[in-house]
């Protein structure tokens, strides 16, 4: 029960004290759901051409270092001058009114999910020469934070950053200056910045407000966990202060720490503090929002670990009661009520605890195991055929589930459906698995997606967002050119069919395998031995198209441009941002690869670990069942003692009792009207 | 007396000897026995590491607990170590965040530029109809790249925006990549796309306005008696603003 304690705990640091940040990039993990676009207007602008090298020093993907807060705003510059020189430069000067006008249209943008034109309009205002008298503006400062924040939420962290550390020259007490450590506090927690990020808000005076210092004693504790330094990481919470919307988390994390540390009364005191309404301070709800609520049920649910952890089982009981009815961790209170009544050898409360979770009828990462002790407690009150039926049922029921896990691990593509399926909360039955829907959805109750495999997830998701992205821009790159080459013409109709480039093809050819592979595990479920060596000859034949595809992915052109006129004139930029564009998307299709890979290995290893604790609870199961024999055996063998005895059983005293033999569904109303004496006939005469 | 006493000192002797020679050899016998429990140790870690095979009945043999270890039995419902994710994630390759940065950088400054250089404007509008449809992915796309990925849920039974941006006169296509479900029964869900091409006049704004219909009705009625239909359609009319 130790290790399962300090684990769990660990498992809820990580997982849900993120939450704030995962709903920072929750735009951009939704990007990866989408479908992927075909590129045919780019693909064909670029397949008639002739590739050239990228080798133009233009053409390289940036100069900035690894480590930079470079904004590349200085590219921008140039396009500015080159506009300017050709009278293209926008001649209506900018007004404070104007940016105040501009900007309530941006902010409507952002909060509808626009952002890639958010960040075009404001990268069109805030870099241009036009803007420097207005910088330090109120509407100024809000241009550059907007700018920061949406680069920082489109997984651009580098731009980000320099935008967001321009606001930290002001003074801390401004509305930008403490949304700006917000928001760089916000990609720290999320990304692997947090060093970086530290270093730059090191300049942040400890004067500033409370809410801006608790941001960054956070971030600091955080920081200093996951360098496994936990003094450090516990000085840094104890600063965080009960204005910072953190003040919850930071106390948590600290109780977490000091459990760890088996100091468990400290541990218990700062998870009290969180966890009971009359220690928390008065403002603390109100700067932690939502999150401070899910925190609060963390800690009541510490509580009980810690109890459980010392054999107070009573106690332990009353804090797990705590979590109230509508909370998430409402399921892993009960199951974890019906294990310390289980040991505390009340088996009726255990059995309450776990009627009340099966009456929640919701899926949830315990099922297996609350099946378990379900029977488990079944047989420490000597149910034996009650808990004999439930654990056959658990292994007709999860016998083929974890089987689906291990054929599902040697199918990248099924594992990706499956883990997209269970992060974003969709139906798995409806993921073309090919496996039973009921043991889809099985596979997605009980498949741990943890928090790693949501964070390579979202690199992924990033990279493809501004993948498709890139293709956009490459085309209208391409536009500008004809329009700068040929001013009146009009863009003409691709010569490629829609949906014909060879990318759409490749695409359409691996959605096909997928779809086949799915079909034979359908087949393979229904299928007799003799089918079986059929599908054995299809399923080569599809690794051999596997194959194929994979070379004809490889083979794919990369887009590429024609090769323009070079120089400071706009003709000449363009060309050579078209050619940088070239590059960088050759370069990210290989990154993708990496990314991709890290991601997989992750959903497979949930599904390698879910089948490890399967067939534990498996063998769990075997075991318990001949246990119900043995059960069985020496209930008749004290049933026969004691009819030697003269002792009759219960069960043949009860015999004699109506009631017993009737339906849950049936009731018995024994007679209860009068009894006439004098009406009593048939024993007249009788002597 | 003497031959009695001889015979009794004699028979325990022989004895003795036996035991001496039955008992193993001490040295050579420990040997082996510790070759033996290494070679099963390092069995049991080697199954325990590998992954289980689709063949393997019951999966590698749980781990071996320590023995003798102090404090109460734990409970056998406990979770093993192995069961737990190890949290090694790797932090993303250098050139990744460089590489987005980038990228993003570029984007907008493209997208910068183009409102400078061209004067005509699309504006992609979408309205959503259908009671028990639910949209659970939305992506836009203008000439096949990417211009809008739907927040989780999209809805929009009054019109909404959802892109609008210069861009060159002529033909380009804008296309709608929408999944549904039927919100009484999760399990129909569609999926559908299409594209429209569209042309775009010199210094015109034009205003693409999409009606995503859906008049399904398999969630309700197939599950009763099993027929039902899919009627989905999405409508676009290209109007110039004058």
């Amino acid at each position: 029960m130790k290790r399962a304690l300090r684990r769990r705990l660990g498992f809820c640091a990580c997982a849900v004290l993120s939450a704030h940040a995962l709903a920072f990039a929750a735009d951009a993990t939704k990007a990866a759901a989408a479908p992927s676009p075909s590129a045919s207007a780019t693909d064909g602008a670029a397949s008639g051409t002739s590739a050239p090298s990228a080798s133009d020093a233009a053409a390289k993907p940036s100069d900035a270092p690894a480590d930079s807060t470079d904004t590349r705003g200085s590219a921008m510059r140039t396009y500015q001058t080159a506009l300017a020189n050709q009278k293209l430069a926008p001649t209506i000067p900018l007004s404070v009114q104007r940016l105040r006008d501009d900007l309530g249209e941006i902010e409507e943008k952002l909060s509808s999910g626009r952002r890639d034109e958010a960040i075009a309009d404001l990268v069109y205002l805030v870099e241009s020469d036009r803007f420097e008298a207005f910088k330090d503006s109120e509407e100024g400062r809000a241009c550059v934070f907007w700018l920061g924040d949406a680069l920082a939420r489109g997984g651009a962290f580098q731009p980000a950053r320099g935008y967001l550390t321009r606001l930290l020259a002001g003074s801390p007490t401004d509305t930008w200056y403490r949304r700006a450590v917000h928001s760089l506090v916000d990609l720290a927690l999320e990304s692997d910045e947090g060093e970086r990020v530290s270093k730059d808000l090191s300049g942040v005076p400890s004067s500033a407000p409370d809410e801006v210092t608790g941001d960054i004693a956070y971030l600091s504790g955080r920081l200093a966990d996951r360098q496994s330094k936990p003094d450090d990481a516990l000085a840094a919470y104890a600063r965080v202060s009960e204005k910072s919307r953190f003040w919850a988390q930071a106390t948590y994390l600290s109780g977490v720490i000091e459990v760890e540390r088996k100091n468990y009364p400290k541990g218990e005191a700062l998870f009290c503090k969180v966890a009971d309404p009359k220690l928390t301070p008065k403002k603390a709800p109100l700067f932690g929002g939502m999150d401070f609520f899910r925190v609060r049920d963390l800690a009541r649910l510490g509580l009980g670990r810690v109890a459980h952890e010392q054999y107070r089982f009573d106690d332990a009981r009353y804090y797990y009661y705590l979590v109230p009815q509508d909370s998430d961790d409402l399921p892993e209170a009960l199951y974890e009520t019906a294990t310390t009544r289980y040991e505390a050898k009340d088996y009726d409360g255990a059995r309450r605890a776990i009627d009340d979770l099966n009456k929640l009828k919701v899926n949830h990462a315990y099922e297996d195991e609350t099946y378990i002790l379900d029977a488990y407690i079944d047989l420490a009150t000597c149910h034996f055929p009650a808990a004999d039926r439930k654990l056959d049922a658990f292994l007709k029921r999860y016998e083929p589930v974890r089987d689906a896990a291990r054929k599902l691990t040697q199918d990248d593509a099924a594992v990706e459906k499956l883990s997209e399926s269970v992060r974003t909360g969709s139906d798995a039955a409806a993921a073309g698995l090919g496996v039973p829907e009921e043991t889809a959805r099985t596979l997605g109750a009980l498949v741990r997606i943890d928090a790693d495999y949501g964070r390579a997830a979202r690199r992924l998701a990033e990279l493809d967002h501004q993948m498709r992205g890139l293709r956009s821009a490459m085309g209208e790159l391409d536009q500008a050119s004809q329009k700068l080459a040929s001013p009146k013409a009009v863009r003409g109709q691709s010569d490629t069919p829609l949906g014909q480039s060879d990318l759409d093809k490749v695409e359409r050819i691996e959605s096909q395998i997928a779809e086949l592979k799915r079909l034979i595990r359908d087949a393979e479920r229904g299928g007799n031995g003799k089918r079986a060596e059929d599908l054995d000859a299809l399923k080569k034949e599809i690794s051999a198209l596997e194959i194929r595809a994979r070379a004809a992915r490889a083979a794919l052109p990369p887009p590429s441009a024609k090769a323009g006129k070079t120089g400071a004139d706009l003709a000449g930029v363009i060309s050579n941002d078209r050619a940088r564009a070239t590059a960088l998307y050759n370069d990210a299709q290989t990154l993708r690869i990496a990314v991709e890979a890290e991601s997989l290995g992750l959903a497979k290893d949930a599904l390698v670990r879910l089948d490890r604790r399967l067939s534990r609870l498996l063998r769990r199961a075997r075991l318990g069942r001949i246990e119900t024999v043995l059960g069985k055996k020496r209930s008749l063998e004290m049933e026969v003692d004691a009819l030697s005895q003269g002792l009759l059983p219960q069960t043949i005293i009860d015999s004699l009792d109506a009631a017993r033999y009737l339906h849950d569904d049936e009731e018995f109303w024994p007679f209860e009207g009068e009894d006439w004496a004098d009406e009593y006939v048939g024993g007249e005469g009788v002597r | 007396m003497r031959s009695r006493s001889a015979v009794l000192l004699v028979v325990p002797l022989v004895l003795l000897s036996f035991v001496a020679l039955g008992q193993p050899k001490r040295g050579v016998k420990e040997a082996d026995s510790a070759a033996k429990d290494s070679k099963a140790d390092s069995a049991e870690a080697a199954s325990s590491a590998q992954t289980p095979s689709a063949g393997d009945d019951l999966g590698p043999p749980p781990p071996a607990k320590p023995a003798g270890s102090a404090g109460p039995k734990p409970s056998p419902l406990n979770p093993e170590a192995n069961e737990f994710a190890d949290g090694g994630v790797q932090p993303p390759p250098v050139e990744y965040d460089k590489l987005l940065g980038d990228i993003a950088a570029l984007r907008g400054r493209v997208s910068a530029l183009t409102t400078t250089l061209f004067a005509s404007k699309v504006r992609v509008v979408v309205e959503t109809r259908g009671d028990n449809a639910r949209i659970s992915n939305f992506v836009v796309t203008l000439d096949d790249g990417v211009v809008f990925t739907s927040p989780d849920r999209f809805d929009a039974p009054d019109e909404r925006v959802v892109y609008e941006h210069a861009v060159a006169p002529g033909h380009h296509t804008v296309g709608v990549d929408v999944e549904r479900f039927d919100a009484r029964n999760r399990e129909y869900r569609t999926w559908q796309s299409s594209r429209f091409s569209v042309v775009i006049p010199e210094s015109k704004l034009v205003d693409a306005h999409m009606i995503i219909q859906d008049g399904s009705d398999m969630g309700k009625d197939f599950p009763d008696d099993q027929d039902g239909e899919y009627d989905l359609r999405v409508r676009l009319r290209a109007r110039v603003q004058n």
